[in-house]
């Protein structure tokens, strides 16, 4: 019984590894961490609260706060997208423009707009996704909490 | 002890793998990453996913629940089906909207038309609308 049990560590006259059961333990670590490992980057997103309209059942008091349209084109210099305030102010022309007009017109830095103040994005057909969802961060980013994007119905 | 961590090692890898087969609703896309980002991580919670998929070339899709649904009037009226009877199964379920960046306006607005139509059909007020992002590394 004795010679049975100390045979692994007499054999070469020091500690002898037991290689096989720890290669099928590290075997299963790898296989683990291969699997939990996320490789995709990961996704975050917007949240966009769509209303629902009815009709005939509109407050009229909530029609005096006119929505600033905010339209994108993609007739931008350089094939990129242009963006045109709808109002009397002379707009930015651009999204990044788009977020420091913002940025300085809501309250507290601005005194412009109200931070749940409107906001309509109205994209023409063309204009892509990617350019979409950035005029929205750059309002989402310059303190809006109300942004909806228009679509045609 | 070592059976017993053997097999619970292999029920988590298991279970691990199973779950990323349920989430495989997610396909591939270019999704945006505006910079810097105002989005959020999404809450566990209900929703149902619509990925546009496609290309200019051969045609956009709409996949719900791992089925394509061509965008084409026909289409439309499919996804807005499908929606409403999501909504009306879980009226809190959020509809998310995942599109690659070069995707036209076009394409990806009656994804939201259908989410508005079908929260009205089913009586539920506001829709919940979830644009997908993705986080870029930091530059």
């Amino acid at each position: 019984m004795r010679a049975h049990a100390t045979r692994g560590r007499r054999r070469h006259g020091g500690v002898a590894l037991q290689i096989a059961p720890m290669i099928d333990v590290v075997f299963l670590l790898l296989m683990y961490f291969m699997v939990a490992t996320d490789f995709s980057p990961s996704e975050e997103v917007f949240r966009l609260d769509l209303p629902v309209a009815d009709v005939g059942t509109a407050n009229p008091l909530d029609l005096l706060e006119e929505p600033l349209r905010v339209r994108l084109s993609s007739e931008g210099p350089g094939g990129g997208v242009l963006v045109s305030l709808q109002g009397p102010w002379k707009g930015p022309e651009s999204i990044e423009a788009l977020g420091q007009f913002l940025a300085s017109s809501i309250v507290p830095a601005g005194s412009l707009l109200m931070p749940d103040h409107p906001i309509v994005l109205a994209p023409e057909p063309d204009v892509p996704w990617g350019a979409v969802v950035s005029a929205f961060n750059a309002a989402i980013g310059a303190g809006s909490t109300n942004v909806t994007l228009e679509t045609d119905s | 002890m070592t059976p017993l961590i053997d097999v619970v090692f292999l029920l988590i890898v298991f279970f691990v793998l199973v779950s990323r087969i349920v989430d495989e609703d997610r396909p591939q896309l270019d999704l945006p990453s505006p910079q810097p980002a105002a989005t959020r991580v999404p809450a566990p919670a209900p929703r149902a996913t619509v990925s546009v998929v496609g290309s200019p070339a051969s045609g956009w899709r709409y996949r719900v629940s791992g089925a394509d649904i061509a965008a084409d009037e026909a289409g439309r009226i499919a996804l807005e089906r499908h929606l409403e009877g999501v909504l009306a199964h879980q009226p809190r379920a959020a509809v998310q909207v995942r599109a690659g960046r070069a995707t036209p306006w076009d394409v990806v607005a009656p994804v939201l038309d259908g989410a508005r139509a079908a929260a009205r059909r089913a009586g539920v007020a506001p829709v919940r609308v979830q644009l997908a992002t993705v986080r870029s590394a930091a530059p």
